[in-house]
């Protein structure tokens, strides 16, 4: 049996979807976030029942992306029952959806979710008189605490049994909207009863009136970035170095156990230098994941694009675009993959390309490692201060390359940006954890299969060459990837300042950013003039870099060329193949422009 | 007079919509803004646009360029 979740965002539905699945999965505070259609399955008596988690929707016509995708689904799924869960203290507002699914002739049951809060506000609710005026089936629940999932699975069970088999009665058709209106309101002023006034102003409404406040606003979102960034690299810290510790351990161990060989090349160089050296920021990426999905459960995400959001209409785009830029890396070490996902809230064709292809700007998660290691060997003083400007000259690069974009190849007006702004809540640390370990994780396995392939495939190609048709084993300098990195170094040398080894680490990052370290990585290490010291060190002793070379080369870090990953999902996205290249070649060279820039200028004063 | 008329905290009933896109009205019933719905303004963003109005239990966050056109009566 197919039964999907329907209702309006940030009703709860993903919560009810774990329930009864057991199957965790994102719950966020803003529309959007299961823009993935999330199935699960479970067992009751013996059936065998799928569940289908639809993005939320306020009404069978779609506004945005993903509200299409959602009605789209069920018309194609076509479900044997719909579960419609609706918020007990918006009853009036959810129920337009649930008249929608009645009409359009779904066998649904209608779920009350979220009744402490209706209990909270003192809300009496008659089910039985809005189950019999509505002929349909009512079930109250508090998700959150798993209260009613019983009564909601004895109901599915009895529904598998022999519900399928009875047609619902249905209600008579509404005309339009202002008919439907009215008969909601018939039916929530004769069902709902306040049994004493609601407080005049909501805990929401007071701590709005200081947080998205005209002045003070601003000045908080500035100070909790701030305390945002502290927060997450302070603390991860010590286990970053950790786990350093452990792949210099591995490294060290190799060293003396294995003998001499092509294999203990590709072991020590190819996979723990590299693969290692990504591993050793999992903390980082943990703790920046963690603070993203404290954000998004809080309700301050939308807020964040409440107070940017006539900022970001100057350039073309709209309060959605500061979401998917944050969630790309805007605060540092997020992924370009879920925000081009997240994409799909915004409705305009044009300010969504745009987004998309500004997004890869950001300074997600793969570029930490670099500014990590130059940072170390270079500015290791202005530690933050160089985190800070790297975040303001990737914004302004997206901005700017968004205005230019929107007044060029993507022309037209900006559309309205109507949203429900949710509730503040205090996120459940479970909840959070949960989100922060899913997304860590898919860093990890990137890093073990993408990173893994792409640091082999690297590895072969700085150890050997083509000799006609045969391949040889050669020297670092004479390999295949040494060979193009050199070709191209009377541009780059005279342009960005950039030499051979820089060439070919910029190559190898275009399967994931953080190879570029495992590259560098694995330079150094096949050179046996250096001692054999962490890579930081050894680079800031080689006397081919210097402060100007390393920032120059970070920019262009910043900004080259989308990863594999990112490219397929652009791909996806935008589908056409037009875009997906622009995406790359437009990116390289407005790369190659600033870091030249930076570069040429910098001798210029220096 | 239209929403973005209406001072901070002022509340307000829907007289009508000056707006020809039609997926933009039944967005704006969609989120509850109904011809005869009582608001309140709650906040104007830090840079002078979009509006957050309150209905009922939850709140909408409007563009400017919609605001303008959502006729009320202050209550």
């Amino acid at each position: 049996m197919k039964i999907a979740l329907v209702g309006n965002p940030n009703s709860g539905k993903s919560t009810i979807f774990s329930a009864l699945t057991g199957l965790r999965q994102r719950i966020a505070n803003y529309p959007g976030v299961t823009v993935e259609k999330a199935v699960g399955f479970f067992k009751e008596k013996d059936k065998q029942i799928l569940l289908i988690d639809l993005p939320g929707i306020y009404s069978l016509n779609p506004y945005s992306i993903d509200e299409e995708i959602a009605v789209e689904q069920l018309k194609i799924n076509k479900p044997d029952l719909i579960i419609n869960v609706i918020d007990a203290c918006n009853i009036e507002r959810h129920l337009r959806l649930t008249l929608d699914l009645i009409d359009a002739g779904y066998n649904i049951v209608v779920v009350l979710n979220m009744f402490d809060c209706a209990i909270k506000s003192n809300l009496d609710i008659n089910i039985d008189f809005i189950s019999d005026k509505l002929k349909v089936p009512v079930i109250k629940t508090i998700a959150s605490s798993s209260s009613g999932m019983k009564e909601l699975k004895d109901f599915i069970s009895k529904y598998s049994l022999n519900g399928q088999s009875i047609k619902q009665t249905k209600i008579e058709k509404f005309k339009n909207n202002e008919e439907s209106k009215t008969f909601i309101e018939e039916l929530f002023n004769s069902s709902v009863t306040k049994t004493q006034k609601l407080g005049k102003i909501s805990f929401t409404e007071s701590l709005d009136n200081f947080l998205i406040h005209r002045r003070y606003g601003p000045i908080f979102l500035m100070l909790l970035l701030f305390i945002n960034y502290q927060f997450v690299f302070s603390i991860s810290d010590y286990p970053i170095k950790i786990f350093e510790n452990f792949f210099s351990f591995l490294h060290n161990y190799f060293e003396t156990y294995l003998s001499e060989s092509i294999f203990k090349s590709l072991v020590i160089s190819g996979l723990i230098d590299s693969v290692g050296g990504i591993l050793s920021f999992v903390p980082l990426i943990f703790f920046m994941f963690l603070s993203v999905s404290f954000l998004e459960d809080s309700g301050y995400m939308t807020r964040i694009s409440f107070i940017m959001d006539k900022v970001f209409s100057k350039f073309g785009l709209n309060g959605g675009s500061v979401l998917s830029y944050i969630l790309g890396g805007g605060l540092l070490g997020g992924c370009a993959v879920p925000a081009i996902m997240s994409t799909r809230t915004i409705k305009d064709k044009n300010e969504k390309l745009a987004t998309i292809l500004t997004i890869p700007f950001m300074n997600c998660g793969a570029k930490l490692p670099i500014y990590a290691l130059f940072i170390s060997a270079f500015f290791l003083k202005y530690k933050g201060l160089m985190l800070f400007i790297l975040t303001i000259l990737s914004w302004c690069v997206a901005l700017i390359m968004a205005f230019i974009l929107r007044v060029t190849v993507l022309k037209g007006k900006s559309t309205s940006f109507i949203v429900e702004m949710p509730e503040y809540k205090l996120p459940k640390l479970k909840s959070i954890l949960i989100s922060s370990t899913l997304r860590t994780w898919e860093y990890i396995k990137k890093a073990g299969t993408i990173i893994l392939l792409a640091s082999i495939i690297i590895w072969s190609t700085l150890n050997f060459n083509f000799d006609g048709l045969n391949i040889k084993k050669t020297n670092l300098e004479n390999s295949l990837a040494g060979t193009i990195g050199k070709k191209i170094e009377f541009i780059s040398k005279a342009t960005n300042g950039f030499n051979w080894q820089m060439n070919v680490s910029l190559l190898a990052g275009f399967a994931a950013k953080e190879i570029v370290v495992s590259t560098l990585g694995t330079i150094y290490s096949s050179d046996s003039t250096l001692e054999n010291n962490n890579l930081s060190s050894k680079i800031s002793k080689d006397p081919g870099w210097t402060p100007l070379l390393a920032f120059s080369f970070l920019i262009f870090i910043m900004l080259y060329v989308p990863c594999v990953a990112t490219i397929a999902i652009i791909k996806k996205e935008t589908g056409s193949w037009f875009w997906t290249l622009f995406s790359v070649f437009y990116t390289t060279f407005v790369a190659f422009l600033a870091s030249a820039s930076v570069y040429q200028l910098g001798t210029l004063i220096l | 007079m239209s929403v973005v008329d209406l001072k901070l905290k002022e509340e307000a009933v829907i007289l009508n919509f000056n707006i020809t896109d039609l997926s933009v009205i039944s967005r704006l019933q969609d989120l509850g803004l109904f011809v005869g719905s009582k608001l309140k303004l709650c906040n104007v963003a830090p840079f002078g646009d979009p509006y957050k109005v309150r209905i009922n239990n939850f709140s909408v966050s409007l563009k400017k360029s919609i605001a303008e056109k959502i006729i009320v009566e202050q209550i």
